[in-house]
């Protein structure tokens, strides 16, 4: 594995169980406190998962960039699939960002429009990392 | 024949790049100086932006059609005036798509930096004045950037 596939994956793992923990804690609090979801206090969930995952994923990619330092760690294949997987990802959280405006300019729930933000970007982040894996897999779609 | 005397036309995207700069540099510029105009008078939550917003988006994408078409146009009627008309060529080659991909990458930050930092302001309970603003004005520079980066890569290479 190369050192992008190997980032790649492992931030894979990090934002799907980003996102899983968000939507317990909110899920979780709105049951117990038998609330509906748009008045659940989502503002320190979303902070600290937002912080954590940030936070464990920039440690990875120090401690795996560490290990490859001293070396010639990215090629020109690298820097093609990354620059691929960066549009595919792309479409999706533009069109999440527009919706977001739409919201905006129509005054909807901040909590809803926080949700498709949040959702549309991780989407996007999930196929642009998927797109990777599978160029690294299969090669790249000429 | 090809020497380093003959002119290359322009190529299409390099032509759509600069109409489109120029576009997003004036309609969302517009939108901005208005909006500072209402903030010096009114509070934000008194000012309607979302019309206007979306006036300035709408007009961006009409106004880069519609030039986009009118330049190819003016273009290939100026050189034929010059006697120098050539077929005028629409397919985009290995190089465009390599300055397409290098500008998208200027939007994708734009993008990212927009989602990121409103999900913050959202946090802080900002209004959506503030957020929908927020958003409009990295996404705009983001475009700038998108455009200067394939003009700069037209003009002197990648």
């Amino acid at each position: 594995m190369t050192f992008t596939e190997r980032y790649t994956a492992v931030g894979l793992v990090i934002s799907l169980a980003t996102f899983v923990t968000y939507w317990a804690l909110i899920i979780f609090r709105a049951v117990t406190d038998d609330l509906p979801l748009a008045q659940v206090a989502w503002h320190g969930p979303l902070l600290w998962t937002l912080i954590i995952g940030g936070g464990l994923y920039g440690l990875v990619y120090l401690a795996l960039w560490l290990r490859v330092r001293r070396e010639q760690h990215t090629d020109a294949r690298d820097r093609e699939i990354a620059r691929y997987a960066e549009t595919a990802g792309a479409g999706i959280t533009g069109l999440a960002v527009l919706v977001t405006l739409i919201m905006l300019a129509l005054d909807a729930p901040t909590f809803w429009t926080v949700t498709v933000l949040f959702t549309g970007s991780f989407l996007g982040s999930l196929a642009s990392a998927g797109v990777t894996m599978a160029a690294y897999r299969e090669g790249m779609p000429s | 024949m090809t020497d380093d005397e003959t002119r290359v036309p322009m190529a299409g995207d390099e032509k759509v790049a600069w109409v489109y700069g120029s576009t997003v540099l004036v309609t969302s510029g517009a939108y901005f100086v208005w909006l500072a105009i209402q903030l010096s008078t009114h509070e934000p939550s008194e000012i309607a932006w979302a019309v206007p917003m979306a006036i300035a988006i709408a007009a961006s994408i009409g106004l880069v059609i519609v030039l986009t078409i009118l330049a190819s146009i003016g273009s290939a009627v100026w050189s034929a005036l010059r006697g120098r008309f050539q077929e005028p060529d629409f397919a985009s080659d290995e190089r465009d798509r390599a300055i397409k991909q290098l500008g998208d990458r200027s939007l994708l930050s734009a993008l990212s930096i927009a989602t990121g930092g409103a999900l913050i302001l959202a946090m802080f309970d900002a209004s959506g004045f503030w957020i929908g603003n927020y958003i409009f004005l990295v996404c705009s520079v983001g475009a700038l950037a998108e455009a200067g980066t394939k003009i700069r890569a037209y003009r002197r290479g990648l």
